[in-house]
């Protein structure tokens, strides 16, 4: 009979302290690099401006989960004409706005209109420019008319770039965003942190997680150790800096974080310019570079070889490292062929990354060194790297990761348009047939098809996929692992103790 | 002394229009457009234009500047590029952390510094002075920053006595002190080092005076010589030194706000700087000029107060 009780009381107790367990903390502090410069998504193409708001105050039509796949947002679902050129979306009722205003057709009306056409206000109009018109059809049904039918339009609508804003409040969006997420913004102090507390309108108070979270932006790589071992910051989702995680990594209070992101790390070498414009010379290039070797030492590791732009974990992605290995011999073979038996003098621009720009340039520095390049190494911060070689097209070699998901298009934009200086018809006949092709399969044959061309012409030397590197205290679970879209969606984030 | 202070205000005034000439012209130079960085390299040509456009750039330099001096005389900075709100509240909110910081640090380094350099120049060539001046030694080797960050490892993560980062003085004065402790420990260090050094030689100086003798002779004690007569007039040359320190300080608490991750003005300066917002960085970099100037212009009044001779210069 005692031993009865006390199983009932003992029972009784851990009943009576589970909720408070579970419930031990309600506030979260996530780690960024970057500060946003304005809350308003929808404007501007900052990542941090997404990083902090989307999926945590502004939804989409469609929403974007952790491995890039489109789900319901404020459209529970859609139709898609025969033809590819009309989406009908049907909106979730009984949404209202961190304000109180209810959300409806009007509002999207509103919000993609405001991103499409000639006067457009997106910072990445590109993303929206298959969008001719937007009409509301009821209070809870909206139709989108594409002028061609175009492959991504949900995915990009599913991006910060295409969240729903409220019109009323739309002057004050950059500072005080009313969106239908879960969180709004309680308090920015710029410089070092943005908090958000709980939407009280939101449509399903049980499932948000957390009373307060807190965006604090450390830019020094030091103190953001410091912040995470002292138990400061609960979570950085994207640390940056490799060499940070041997702290963590044999620490049982921190968990690493090691996902993808869909950032190319390649090296441009100027096809305007002698000796790059020489397919043999960039060949000897690709040749020279052992990319495993500089993913071990630039990168401690983490990161993915690649032979192409393109993000390995997409099914469509072909590996094509093969095509020109690492082989000096071959490189020197080459290098002579073209004219350069004893090399050549040029210049390495480095952008500022230190992981994979400073240190990679390093790298690369000694792999051509090997085959008889020599290359001055030029670091610049990021204001002298867009005006020098990204819009002034004034480089030899440099280096940068290109963050965008599915952006091997921008080999299509010509040399007058991109600091690339590719030129290929045949690749941009299959850009453009990507363009109105709706069908997946055939999608998937025209970005192999993509990738073959420009990894054969070497259009950039490919390096390799940046990983997703963050560190989080091992009690916070539900955090992304990898980066499909510019986003630190916590909304599924938790604390279990 | 009026005259004094009237030439005063004019250096001020004159030294406020140099700097703000000399910011105006390099940030012209400086590549970088504020628009694109901004935007990222994804965004579309029409958009870093539309953005250049509202920041007021596609205006000739000569319209901005007289913009921008007329602003600064009904005391309007201007909206910060980056934060899209007044650069006033920008700069308020951050020297409410750099001012106390280096006050702080000033403080402290000078509590430090002057016993022990009056402690170093009483002992002299004695195993007292030889310890001063080898701390003396470390502390102007020791770079703030490092000292910084071997502090953070120390008591904010392994002892775990300070937090990082700052709180906000919402969060109580106390609060607000505390999260400066380790910081104006990390600027202090050096000052302190070298004004001890400045200290014990200007002490020593003193000492040799004819005056010190006779002071002795007539029978004070050792001490009283020491506060009354050697202290006082060692004191004008350490108060110079003591207000350069204050401009050290200033400039100092750039690295250190980086360091602590504190939201001063040196770390507003170094973001403003990397990402070309021009609003911000001419007015700061005026607003420092101006501090500097007027802590020299306190220090000068200083030197009436210790010492009557130069008011009749």
């Amino acid at each position: 009979m005692g031993t009865v009780r006390n199983a009932l009381l003992a029972s009784a107790v851990t009943l009576a302290l589970a909720p408070a367990l579970a419930q031990a903390k309600t506030d979260l502090i996530v780690g960024m690099n970057l500060e946003p410069p304005t809350l308003d998504p929808t404007t501007t193409a900052a990542a941090a401006v997404d990083e902090v708001t989307y999926a945590n105050i502004f939804e989409g039509l469609t929403r974007i989960n952790e491995n890039g796949e489109i789900l319901p947002g404020l459209a529970e679902s859609w139709d898609v004409s025969d033809d590819g050129l009309t989406i009908t979306f049907n909106l979730r009722q009984g949404i209202e706005f961190a304000d109180g205003s209810p959300f409806n057709a009007d509002d999207v009306v509103f919000s993609i209109g405001r991103i499409i056409g000639p006067d457009s206000v997106s910072g990445k109009p590109q993303l929206f420019s298959s969008i001719a018109d937007v009409q509301k059809i009821d209070d809870n049904t909206v139709e989108i008319t594409l002028s061609e039918s175009d492959g991504l339009v949900l995915f990009n609508l599913g991006q910060g770039d295409g969240v729903i804003v409220n019109e009323a409040t739309i002057d004050e969006i950059g500072t005080n965003p009313i969106g239908t997420g879960p969180y709004m913004v309680d308090e920015r102090v710029e410089g070092d942190h943005i908090t958000l507390v709980r939407n009280p309108n939101y449509r399903d108070p049980d499932a948000v997680h957390f009373d307060t979270v807190e965006f604090r932006f450390i830019t020094d790589s030091a103190a953001m150790t410091a912040a995470m071992l002292a138990g400061d910051v609960d979570v950085f989702p994207n640390i940056g800096a490799p060499e940070a995680l041997a702290a963590f990594e044999n620490d049982d209070r921190f968990e690493v974080i090691v996902g993808t992101t869909e950032g190319e790390t390649v090296m441009a070498a100027n096809w305007r310019r002698e000796p790059f414009n020489d397919p043999l010379v960039r060949q000897a290039i690709m040749h020279a570079i052992d990319r495993q070797g500089l993913v071990d030492a630039a990168m401690f590791g983490y990161g993915t070889p690649i032979g192409t732009h393109f993000a390995p974990h997409n099914p469509a992605y072909v590996d094509l490292t093969g095509l020109y290995p690492y082989d000096p011999d071959r490189a020197r073979e080459l290098l002579a062929e073209a004219g350069y038996p004893d090399g050549f003098s040029t210049t390495f621009v480095l952008p500022p990354p230190a992981a994979y720009a400073r240190r990679g340039g390093e790298v690369i520095q000694a792999y051509l060194a090997e085959v008889g390049i020599d290359a001055e190494l030029v670091p610049v911060e990021w204001a002298q790297w867009l005006e020098g070689p990204f819009r002034g097209y004034d480089y030899d070699l440099t280096i940068v990761s290109h963050t965008e998901p599915l952006d091997i298009g921008i080999y299509a934009l010509g040399p007058d348009d991109y600091y690339f200086g590719y030129d290929n018809a045949s690749f941009n006949a299959v850009i453009d047939e990507l363009r109105g092709e709706a069908d997946p399969s055939a999608r998937a044959a025209d970005y192999e098809e993509a990738q073959q061309i420009i990894a054969e012409d070497l259009a950039s030397i490919f390096l390799f996929q940046l990983p997703q590197l963050g560190v989080r205290n091992a009690n916070v679970q539900g955090v992304w692992a990898n980066r499909p879209i510019q986003a630190n969606d916590i909304t599924g984030a938790y604390w279990q103790e | 002394m009026l005259s004094f202070l009237a030439r005063r205000f004019l250096t001020l005034v004159g030294t406020a229009f140099a700097a703000s000439l000399v910011v105006f012209l390099v940030l012209e130079v400086v590549p970088g457009d504020p628009a694109l960085l901004q935007l990222g390299i994804e965004a579309s040509p029409e958009a870093v234009e539309r953005l250049r456009a509202e920041m007021g750039l596609n205006r000739s330099a000569v319209v901005r500047y007289v913009d921008w001096i007329s602003g600064l005389l009904t005391l309007d900075f201007g909206r910060s590029f980056t934060y899209s709100t007044p650069v006033g509240e920008l700069i308020a909110q951050r020297i409410a952390v750099t001012l106390p910081l280096a006050l702080m640090a000033l403080v402290v380094s000078t509590l430090i510094a002057i016993p022990l350099g009056m402690f170093a120049a009483a002992n002299r060539n004695r195993a007292g002075d030889y310890g001063v001046m080898t701390f003396s030694q470390i502390g102007v080797a020791v770079p703030n920053f490092w000292f910084g960050i071997l502090l953070i490892l120390l008591f904010a993560v392994h002892w775990q006595v300070f937090d990082t980062g700052f709180p906000g003085w919402d969060e109580g004065l106390f609060a607000g002190l505390k999260a400066l402790v380790l910081p104006a420990a990390a600027l202090a260090l050096g000052e302190a080092a070298i004004l001890a050094r400045i200290t014990r030689s200007a002490v020593l100086e003193t000492m040799r005076e004819d005056y010190v003798r006779t002071a002795r002779a007539k029978g004070l004690s050792r001490w009283q010589v020491m506060t009354r007569h050697v202290l006082r007039n060692a004191l004008i040359p350490i108060s110079t030194i003591v207000g350069l320190q204050f401009a050290l300080l200033l400039a100092g608490s750039i690295i250190i706000e980086e360091v602590f991750q504190l939201p001063g003005l040196g770390k507003l300066l170094i973001q403003a700087i990397g990402q070309r917002d021009f609003q911000v960085i001419k007015n700061a970099v005026v607003l420092f000029a101006v501090l500097v100037v007027f802590v020299n212009f306190l220090v000068d009044a200083l030197y009436a107060a210790i010492d009557p001779r130069p008011k009749q210069a």
